[in-house]
């Protein structure tokens, strides 16, 4: 089985240039510097490079959303690796 | 009828008692039909603009239609362009009739069908054709679609709210009614937003008329009115407009999207545009910007950081363009854009020079953040001067404030400090409190929570609110004075 979390986490570190970044289920975008709306769609490119998945637009929106956090995310990349 | 007015109170106390007294769902989504028809019906002024209605909500409830039969790629495309073009010609875009040939050009000046509601239909329309095809749209059918597009709480000027959360309020209207706080919540928030539009709003665009107007001696204080008031005129206006409708579809079992978050706390352009007009601005990033910038890094990797700056000035200047036809909204649009990329910019630049954790410092510090809000807020001024005037007044209007600045100590001297310098003190002590708002925001929100856990209080305030909001009215209507008008209604 994937550790979906490991590898969010490297690509988090090198798409925010920032070896320090740890991810937990509850941080959210405000609590990682730079995360914005390009930086947003930075991450997605290279999640669905090195994961092999595409996001639609809705999910890329809604992952932008106050009450999404790290836990939502890792969830929703998880069914979509289920889903092939 | 006129958002604020006694007729819609009247009206959604009518239709709140209609739709709790009617049992089940499928009453109920008959009965918000009809409140959406009823309020609809006088704001469309003639056969031609029912017309328009039928013609826009046929085709392209079709291409949803078409869509889900067959998810193909060019049929969205085509579906959009199409969209696009009608809604430019619907608009009447001055511009681009200068490059239309006759006689296309001649019928877009001359035109005279209005269609309320337009740009939201035109926005939900994309927003579902999109999520339609990628997948992510709730099951729909020509009755929702109807009722979503005409949904009276969102109709004319948004908020936008996305289709699958209508959907998700639409479907459980069979649940029991809110309880009594919520009611009243709900209703508090209705009369705050009348008195924000028909007090303080109508206030303030009074006294921006009477001394922004005044351009044969520009003073300081006419000057500095016509600068700051009218933004402060749109904020009441909007943001009341948008607790009227808030408050109006809770009532109806619709939780609404908020359009508003403290913009004048804004620390950049960027920022601004993510707490005002908070669902237009989401509908861009995600529909426009996130859309267009994912399909542009992905081809051109190397270049994303300068598609990344020339994107955000497309989608600020859209945003911008959006309001209105003239040669003011284009310049209003430029600026936002040149607004949000500067502060894409800067960020990256600060990035680069100073590393994350001195940036992280940097972004925490006090000073820096009042001075950014302070740059920011003006800046949002001269954008908005723009929005208000047309390019050569709010050109004349920079110029007289340019000159009034360099003779700040004598024009000071000079000048009586009554009328609008009181307004603009008291502006000022608003704005500096507003500044503080860390603390003020949090004390606000304990005391919301406080407040919202006591019915009896809650009863009492809204007592108030009626009285002050009949008071109102009944001013309006001895002074023969119509009820003031949703700016963005015009939108």
């Amino acid at each position: 089985m994937r550790d979906v979390r490991a590898e969010l986490q490297e690509i988090f570190r090198q798409v925010f240039d920032d070896p320090t970044i740890v991810l937990r289920d509850d941080m959210t975008a405000a609590d990682v510097e730079g995360w914005d709306s390009v930086t947003h769609i930075d991450l997605l490119i290279a999640i669905e490079r090195a994961l092999g998945i595409k996001f639609a637009t809705a999910e890329m929106s809604r992952l932008k959303e106050p009450d999404q956090n790290i836990g939502s995310f890792v969830r929703l990349i998880e069914s979509k690796l289920q889903a092939g | 009828m006129a958002v604020c007015s006694l007729g819609f109170l009247f009206f959604c106390g009518a239709a709140v008692i209609i739709f709790h007294v009617a049992p089940g769902k499928r009453l109920r989504q008959i009965v918000l039909a009809c409140v959406s028809l009823m309020f609809l019906i006088p704001l469309v002024p003639d056969l031609r603009s029912w017309i328009w209605f039928v013609f826009f909500l046929g085709i392209t409830y079709g291409a949803l239609a078409l869509v889900r039969a067959q998810s193909r790629g060019w049929i969205v495309t085509a579906a959009v362009s199409l969209v696009l073009l009608l809604y430019l010609y619907v608009k009447r875009y001055t511009l681009l009739a200068a490059f239309i040939p006759f006689p296309l050009a001649l019928d877009m000046r001359l035109h005279k069908a209005e269609l309320v509601g337009l740009s939201y239909m035109t926005f939900k329309f994309i927003h579902m054709l999109i999520d339609q095809w990628q997948g992510q749209l709730a099951p729909f059918n020509l009755w929702r679609y109807l009722n979503y597009q005409l949904s009276f709480f969102t109709i004319t000027a948004g908020p936008i709210q996305r289709y699958n959360d209508f959907l998700k309020y639409w479907e459980e209207m069979d649940l029991q009614p809110s309880e009594t706080r919520e009611s009243l919540l709900y209703w508090i928030r209705i009369l705050t937003g009348m008195i924000k539009v028909g007090l303080l709003g109508a206030y303030v665009e009074t006294a921006l008329k009477s001394y922004g107007g005044l351009w044969t001696t520009p003073t300081l204080g006419s000057v500095l009115i016509a600068f700051y008031a009218y933004p402060v005129y749109l904020y009441f206006n909007f943001s009341g407009y948008t607790d009227i409708v808030i408050g109006a579809g809770g009532l109806l079992g619709f939780r609404l999207p908020e359009n508003f978050n403290r913009p004048w706390l804004s620390r950049n352009v960027l920022d601004f545009w993510d707490r005002w007009h908070i669902t237009l601005t989401h509908w861009i990033r995600d529909y426009v910007f996130m859309s267009s910038y994912k399909a542009a890094a992905t081809a051109f990797p190397r270049g994303a950081r300068s598609w990344s700056y020339a994107l955000l000035f497309f989608a600020l200047f859209v945003a911008g363009v959006w309001h209105g036809t003239t040669d003011a909204f284009v310049m209003f649009g430029v600026l936002n854009g040149l607004g949000a990329a500067a502060t894409r910019a800067y960020g990256d630049v600060l990035r680069a020079t100073i590393g994350h954790q001195r940036l992280r410092a940097y972004l925490k510090n006090k000073t820096v953040r009042l001075v950014a809000i302070v740059i920011t807020l003006h800046y949002v001024c001269v954008c908005q001067l723009f929005f208000a005037n047309d390019v050569d007044h709010a050109l004349s209007i920079l110029s007289a404030l340019g000159t009034c600045l360099a003779n700040l100590p004598a024009a000071v001297s000079r000048y009586s400090w009554q009328g609008p310098a009181l307004v603009l003190v008291a502006a000022a002590v608003l704005l500096t409190a507003l500044w503080k708002s860390d603390a003020a925001g949090s004390f606000f929100e304990r005391a919301g929570r406080w407040l919202g856990e006591r019915n009896g209080l809650l009863s009492t305030i809204l007592c108030a609110q009626c009285a002050f909001v009949a008071g109102m009215f009944f001013v309006q209507w001895a002074f023969q004075q119509e009820p003031p008008p949703v700016l963005y209604m015009q939108f």
